[in-house]
Order: structure tokens, then sequence, then C-alpha cells
């Protein structure tokens, strides 16, 4: 009787774990990630992961460059026009396994670029989140890029650094202008910050 | 409940009611093991019963297998759990001092209220002696301070002062307890003067030998690396939320909040310091993007009462930023579509209204045009908004203290 119930035990206590273990196994083909967020999140400020106009012009103006350009949008969009030397995997089947392959080349930086930068970054987090490193987006949309870098002779100087995240307007010239803007920073450095109530929970126990 | 509770799985309060229920089987098992006889308590120091070593090794062995295989499964996150630090000086004198107590006593501190309960008087005197050594550490506090916390090491893992894998630690943990557990049993069938006393009936122990060296063994071949946590949405799941747009908020939709219910929506400015502190919206919040993996940003936002939506000068930087709420399995976080420029370009850029006549036309170019002037003149000072910008706090963790 003892016995069994020591079996019963182990046993429950064993497949429980070899079973989630098993199971975590069979799930891994529903594409698990390779990086936590806090180490993609250190990626992604340590590297430099945009890539300017300027070494852009240099590369397309290569020939055999190292590079490998990606164009994340739908197939009738691409097929349009595209950039030199780009290939097309769209955003919707990115996660697929043969187009995972071609990112993963080694040695090969592949930039991303799409119809948004929006989609671009988050593409370039859910695949340096599933392990593809050496990443890079090209800022803006495929139509600044073309506007800008393609259809004229020469780039536009203005837009050698471009990125869509910049402010394009002075937002206080808006938000109560009769304000001057000293006075706003004033009441900020004189409020005592609101603190959440966070206060830590001792749970005590023992023996 | 450790990683339960900061979490926000289950709430603070519940915490008492789990308490009392782990209490009372703590208790129940304290008895049914036969742990408040200090005879059988003693018996590990005079060499004819050994179960107190193996119950608590046994409880050892299961804990750290159960911890090492939820963590790999990712159903625990290490970095919600408080772990003690070590004041190499308290912690010697401490346990020589218990250890000469369960001598003397014939009880350790859990089981000797087992055994008042059930009316020992030995276990009372032993609760009184334990209430005065309170008072006295209490009261001359002062004086012992210096070696309470003398030689702090802080938080340290035994792994990693031996240099070695976790997974090897606990290997050679279950390997030590095993062997621990036959030359104890060998020990007490030579103490045959208090055998027949022990076991009624032989216990066959192949098994449950047999599953943790299974287990152990695992451990040690397992790949270490798994980045997946049992909250995060995986990432099929994750590439659907991408492509869909529900979580974005339109600027009319953000712009009538502001106007008509500002406690509705919690925004929360993600750009730099330099930049919030130039301009942000009414109400703001400052949250930059890299403190998005922080687990009090996660508690931070779980705990708000109106819809958290995220903004920057434009989407990218805000659609990060959600990107990693996801991950750390925040839920119903929003995003201002287009960011500010968009905001600004749709409210304040003059419009070519055409005449027509259609209503929801006009009562969206009326909307408009209030809500220009709104802005404008400086009224969304007047509203009675709670929250002052702030930035977050220090991370704090939660302590959990226990033991035995």
């Amino acid at each position: 009787m003892k016995n069994n119930q020591l079996f019963n035990g182990a046993l429950i206590f064993f497949l429980i774990f070899f079973g989630a273990i098993i199971f975590s196994y069979i799930n891994n083909k529903i594409k698990v990630y390779k990086q936590a967020h806090s180490e993609v999140m250190q990626m992604i400020s340590k590297d430099q992961h945009t890539f300017n106009y300027v070494d852009l012009y240099h590369y397309l103006n290569q020939e055999n460059n190292d590079l490998l350009i990606v164009d994340l949008r739908e197939a009738e969009a691409y097929a349009q026009s595209h950039l030199k030397g780009s290939i097309n995997i769209p955003f919707e089947k990115v996660l697929e396994r043969k187009n995972l392959r071609k990112l993963r080349q080694k040695n090969k930086p592949a930039v991303l670029y799409s119809s948004s930068q929006t989609k671009s970054a988050q593409a370039l987090l859910l695949l340096k989140s599933l392990g593809v490193d050496n990443l890079h987006i090209i800022p803006g949309s495929y139509e600044t890029i073309n506007k800008k870098l393609l259809s004229s002779d020469y780039p536009d100087p203005a837009y050698f650094f471009y990125n869509s995240e910049k402010a394009r307007w002075d937002f206080n010239r808006f938000f109560g202008k009769q304000k001057s803007k000293k006075q706003t920073l004033d009441k900020h450095t004189h409020t005592i910050p609101e603190v959440p109530d966070m206060e830590p929970a001792a749970i005590t126990g023992g023996c | 409940m450790g990683p339960l509770i900061p979490q926000g799985i289950i709430s603070g309060e519940l915490n008492f009611f789990f308490a009392f229920i782990i209490g009372l089987a703590f208790g129940f098992i304290l008895e049914q093991a036969g742990f408040s006889t200090s005879r059988k308590l003693a018996g590990v120091f005079y060499g004819y019963d050994f179960v107190v070593l193996k119950v608590f090794f046994t409880a050892g062995i299961t804990a750290a297998t159960a911890m090492f295989f939820m963590k790999y499964l990712g159903w625990i996150d290490f970095n919600f759990l408080y772990i003690n630090p070590l004041y190499v000086w308290s912690a010697i004198i401490g346990g020589v001092i218990m250890g000469v107590g369960f001598i003397m006593g014939g009880f350790c501190p859990g089981t000797s209220f087992a055994a008042a309960v059930i009316g020992k008087i030995d276990a009372i005197v032993f609760i009184a002696g334990m209430f005065l050594g309170i008072f006295i550490f209490g009261t001359f506090y002062p004086t012992f301070e210096p070696i309470h916390l003398g030689h702090f090491l802080g938080n340290v893992f035994i792994h990693d002062t031996l240099g070695i894998k976790q997974s090897w630690f606990l290997f050679f943990l279950i390997f030590m307890a095993l062997i621990a557990f036959a030359v104890t049993q060998k020990i007490e069938n030579n103490a045959s003067r208090f055998k027949e006393l022990l076991y009624a009936e032989k216990v066959n122990l192949r098994w449950p030998t047999f599953f943790i060296i299974v287990l152990a063994l695992t451990a040690v071949i397992i790949p270490q690396k798994r980045a997946s946590f049992v909250y995060e949405p995986t990432a099929t799941a994750l590439h659907k939320e991408i492509l869909s747009s529900d979580r974005y908020v339109k600027y009319d939709k953000a712009a009538f909040s502001i106007i008509n219910k500002p406690g509705d929506m919690q925004f929360i400015d993600v750009r730099s310091r330099e930049a919030f502190e130039n301009f942000h919206l009414p109400g703001a919040i400052h949250i930059p993007l890299h403190k998005f993996t922080d687990k009090n940003v996660k508690v931070f936002i779980n705990e708000l009462n109106a819809t958290p939506v995220l903004y920057a000068n434009a989407s990218p930087l805000a659609d990060k930023a959600w990107f990693f709420a996801r991950r750390s399995g925040i839920k119903n976080v929003k995003v201002l579509e287009g960011g500010l420029n968009h905001f600004f370009d749709k409210i304040f850029t003059e419009h070519q209204w055409e005449e027509t006549t259609d209503i929801e036309v006009l009562s969206y170019m009326r909307f408009i045009n209030r809500a220009r002037d709104y802005f404008l003149k400086d009224h969304y000072e007047s509203i009675p908004s709670k929250k002052e910008p702030h930035e977050l706090p220090t991370p704090q963790t939660r302590e959990i203290a226990g033991g035995c």
C-alpha cells in the first residue's frame, strides 16, 4: 500500500516535468524565441541598426556588394519597382522556414525596407527575437528612398540621415502658446514626483 | 506566491489566503510525519532515526528540481524572485545557535509550534525561550549589529561560487542526497535497539530513485538556453498582432479623450527625457524605451486604471516600445497612430473644408475646429489631472523571506 503511494507520487512529479519538456520541444516548431526581450533591447541599444542613405547610396552603386537587401512589401508592389539587387519576402510570410533560412546567411548583413518604417522596425525586432543577427533597417518608406535617393542624379543632402522618427513640428507653438517655454520647464522641476503604490510586501515564513 | 503576485496574476490580498492554506498543509505534514515528538527529531544526533534529514533533503531536491525545470520551461522568471542576501557571520553563528537549541530542546522553531498545539509542555517552554531570545536580540541590537551585518557577500548562488553550471549542481545535489539516504538507512538498520519501532513494513524505494535519477540526467542533458516565458505570446501570435492594426488609437480619439474624458487614456511618452521636458501631451508619463524590459514598468502599467497609450514623434519608436511591452506580457497597450507628427498634422493644419451636408463630415469638422481652439487657448491646463508627469521609481524587489 505504502509502496504504491510512493510510486504514484514519484510518477506524477516525473510525468509533469518530462511531459512539459517534451511538449515544449514539439511547441518549438511554433516558433519559440531565441533571445529574451531584455537581450533584444540590449542589442538594439548597443549597435547601430539603422542604415543611413549615404551608405545605402554607396552600396547600391557598387558591383557585387556583400549586402542582402530585403523588400518586405507585397509581391505586387515589388513587381512594380524595387531597389536594385533586393529580394522579396512579404512581411506576412516572414516566419516561413525558407524565408528565415534566406535571412540567416552567414557573414552577410541584411537590410530591410518596407512601405513604412514602422513595419520594418517591427520586422527587425521580431527577427532579432528569433535569433537572426546582423540585421539593419533603412529608415523611411520605399517611397521616401525612391524619391530622395534614386530618382535624382545625386542624393538630396537634407535626407542623408533621414529618420521618420524626427519631430516635424515645434509642438510647443501650438499647445498653450501664450505661455513662455521657461515657465513650463520651471513647473516640472518644482513638482514633487508622485510615486505609485509599490511598497515591498514582506512574506515571512519559516519552520 | 512569489512570482504570481508581482506579475499581477493574483492580487496581493489573496496572498493571505494562500498563506493560510499552505500553513495548514505544513502543520499537517509536520504532525503527520511525527515531527512533534522531540525523540524523533533528536534521533538524527544519536544515530537511530534520520527521518528529519530524509524529509528535508527530499523537500530540498524536490524544490530544486521543480525550480530548475520551471525556469527551463519559462514558468518562473528568476528576475521576479527575491534571493536572500548572504551575511557570512550571522549565517554561521545563527546556524550554531540553531543546532545547539535543536539538540537541547529537541525542536526546531516550526515543529515546536506543532508540538505546542497538541499540548506538549516542553514545546511551550521552548517557544517562551524563543521569544526571550528575540527580545534580547532586539534590545541589544546595536551591540550585535556589526556581527549581524558582518562580511556581506550579496546575492550569491552556490553554483556560481563553485564555478559550475546550475544543472550540474542540481545533479550533484541529487547524487549527494541519494548517497545520504543510503548511508543513513544503513546506520538505522544497525541501531537494532529501535528497529521495530521505526517501520512496520519495508518500503521499496526503487521507482522514486529511478525517476529522480532520470530527472537529474535530463537536467544535465537538455540545452540551457531558452528565452520564451509563459506569459509571452508566441512569435506566430505576435506576428499576427503586428499585422492587425488593433493596437492603434487614432488622433481624433486621442484628442477627444484629452478634451472630454481626461481619465480615460493614460498617455505614456517613450521619447528621450529632453523631448519629454520640451513638450508632452497633458497628463503624460515619461517611460523611455529602454525601461520597457524592467519588471516594475510591467507592474506599473498593469495597475493603471486607464488605457495605456504609447506615443513618440512618429509611430516606429512607440511601436518598438509596444513590441517590448507585449513580450513582457502587458496586455491592452495601445499606440497613438502616426505619433505626435500625425496628430499635429491633422489638428493644426488649415483644412480646406468643402461645402457638404453629410452630417458625419460636418460633426467631424466641428470637432477638429473645437479641438484646435481648445489646445491653442491653453485650456488643457484646467484639466483635472490627478497624475503629475513623473518618472518611475527605482526597481524594488518584493521580499520573500523564509526557511526552516
